[in-house]
């Protein structure tokens, strides 16, 4: 079992360069990135469409593989795929399952035995009543906040999140905003990509991104 | 509570086969009916080869010619024992078996009528293996209603008819000692016959023509002989001698009507049903693969994100696959086999041999074999992309 009670990720010195043919010289979406997101903060990450939010995120994640740098927790290698969780765009969740069986794959195969328990974890991120629907039936913003459930139901000790609240109105990015700040109350390291302002308002921390490199640090 | 971590491959097969979204379906029907085919054909391919087989070699049935005096040629030789010797004589001729058939009756206050036939090794009821000489008879268990199971080892009452002048002739009664008793069912000698020694059915044959046995073998002659050839390759050769010196000589593989012929369609029948099969599998995985992919390309996004890898989700698509083609295979073979038997049954009119199950089992794998190959070649082109990027491009 992960441990939650890790202190920060430091990123330091990423370089990411898109690989294939069309890119004989190397294009790089990410330059010498450096920073640092600490446990029980959400850290927001805000740039335009291309500079590299997403490549950052994937890299965080262990689904892309950075050409130099490095991603530490604390002392220890972050791309072991348990010590993170996504939470991708467009809230995607398994169709064929129930809310609460999205939610339980984080602890194996979906048994009956596990609902309660993910209906408690849905609870805290105020969909609790959609546990028994499938994800076609429940709007945009719950799926959202389910996908978070699912990743605080994860012992993964860091939460990523892309775009977040990418098509959602202002009520409802605001509730998954707030249920960003629980995921980080919980002790996790979270990490959003927005274009969302009401994300960056509820960060405690905010990188900008331009063309691949960190261009501000700041804190909300 | 205890934590566990998101299900991997062999899991997630599972449950995406008791929530209905898994695809090896298709490949489950597929390999099902590709082994029926498969079962139906090799159980009595097999089994009528190794019957073949077995009647070409020794004593078997395919090594044997019928021969009988040409009916329309005056001048043909009658059968008598110097004739026997002669054929006996002959290059790769074994033995000289006279065939032949007389009519007999119950004695006593049955009721029922048959035919004494002269037995061969080749031609002996089914489980009988010991020939019959003397007095001695193999019986059907039951004949007319009378139950004759119960008469092996005890004697037997009959009656067979004496000449006793110019087309006339009269009952007579003799007891025959019963060895064996077969299945009724069984109509290789023709129905209800009683199977003897040439010792006893010509000596009946002789009394019906009011001669004694020797004159009868020594200038009537026999109405038929059985001649069996030690060198299967020879039949043809021993034939037209034997047809050159003015006899009906019919090889028997010539007049087992349509059996080798069958038996010959069979290997050509089931390389084209292996080789359809083949193509079929190969298009329907490739299909399947790229519509799992199509159709499942969020849920392999997410398996991405919940920490699978590129050869994880490879994995999942070749066990959906392979598991699928393996209950297939089974199904399909068991059903098959069943199938094939009954075939066997009408064809060879023998059970299906353990051989023939047994090849018919060790096929069984071939489906699932070809099915992950291909589903491996299709997954490993179709994954060159990584679905996490699909899922993200998708949102």
């Amino acid at each position: 079992m992960a441990r939650l009670n890790y202190q920060q990720l430091v990123v330091d010195s990423l370089r990411y360069d898109y690989p294939g043919p069309e890119f004989p010289d190397g294009r790089a979406a990410l330059h010498s990135v450096s920073f640092a997101a600490r446990a029980g903060e959400v850290t927001a990450v805000v740039g335009v469409s291309g500079s590299g939010k997403s490549t950052l995120l994937a890299c965080l994640g262990g689904l892309l593989t950075p050409n130099a740098g490095s991603i530490r927790l604390d002392d220890g290698d972050v791309s072991r795929p348990h010590r993170s969780a996504i939470v991708t765009q467009g809230a995607p969740l398994f169709d064929r399952l129930t809310v609460w069986e999205n939610v339980a794959t984080a602890w194996g195969t979906p048994r009956r035995a596990l609902r309660d328990h993910a209906v408690e974890v849905l609870a805290g991120f105020d969909v609790a009543h959609v546990a028994d629907s499938f994800p076609r039936s429940i709007s945009f913003g719950q799926r959202q906040r389910v996908a978070i459930a699912g990743s605080v139901a994860s012992d993964a000790p860091v939460l990523l999140a892309d775009e977040p609240t990418g098509g959602l109105d202002p009520e409802n990015s605001t509730r998954v905003g707030l249920a960003l700040r629980t995921a980080a109350a919980t002790g996790r390291i979270v990490i959003a990509v927005t274009h969302d302002q009401s994300i960056e308002a509820i960060a405690d921390h905010v990188l900008r991104l331009e063309s691949g490199t960190v261009t501000v640090r700041g804190v909300a | 509570m205890s934590r566990g971590s998101f299900p991997r491959p062999w899991r997630w097969l599972a449950l995406s086969t008791r929530k209905g979204f898994a695809s090896g379906f298709p490949l489950t029907v597929l390999s099902a009916a590709t082994m029926f085919i498969l079962a139906s054909v090799s159980v009595p391919l097999v089994t009528a080869s190794e019957a073949v087989s077995a009647q070409r070699s020794g004593v078997g049935v395919l090594s044997q010619i019928r021969v009988t005096p040409l009916d329309a040629a005056p001048d043909s030789p009658a059968l008598t024992t110097a004739e026997r010797e002669h054929i006996s004589k002959l290059d790769d001729v074994e033995s000289v078996v006279a065939d032949a058939q007389v009519g007999i009756y119950a004695g006593g206050e049955a009721t029922w009528s048959s035919t004494l036939t002269t037995a061969t090794a080749a031609t002996l009821p089914p489980g009988v293996t010991t020939l019959p000489t003397g007095t001695e008879v193999i019986v059907p268990e039951s004949i007319d209603g009378h139950d004759l199971a119960d008469a092996v080892g005890t004697p037997l009452q009959i009656e067979y008819t004496v000449s006793t002048g110019e087309q006339q002739g009269e009952l007579r009664g003799m007891t025959l000692e019963v060895i064996a008793a077969y299945d009724a069912d069984w109509q290789g000698r023709g129905p209800n016959a009683f199977v003897g020694s040439e010792e006893q059915v010509v000596e009946l044959l002789a009394a019906r023509a009011g001669v004694p046995a020797s004159t009868y073998l020594d200038k009537t002659g026999v109405p038929a002989v059985i001649v069996t050839v030690a060198d299967d390759a020879a039949i043809d050769t021993v034939a037209r001698e034997l047809s050159e010196r003015g006899f009906d000589a019919r090889p028997a593989r010539d007049s087992l009507g349509e059996l080798p012929g069958v038996v010959a369609l069979f290997p050509a029948i089931f390389v084209t049903v292996a080789l359809g099969a083949v193509g079929i599998i190969v298009l329907l995985v490739g299909a399947v693969v790229r519509g799992s992919l199509a159709r499942r390309a969020r849920e392999f996004g997410l398996l991405r994100v919940r920490g699978w890898s590129v050869a994880d989700v490879r994995g999942l698509i070749v066990l959906d696959i392979g598991a699928g083609s393996v209950i297939g295979s089974i199904v399909g073979t068991a059903l098959g086999a069943v199938a094939g038997a009954g075939v066997s049954s009408v064809v060879t009119e023998s059970a299906a041999s353990t051989t023939s199950l047994l090849v018919t089992a060790a096929m069984t794998p071939a489906p699932v074999v070809l099915s992950v190959v291909v589903a491996l070649v299709a997954s490993g082109r179709t994954l060159r992309r990584d679905p996490y990027l699909a899922l993200v491009e998708a949102s």
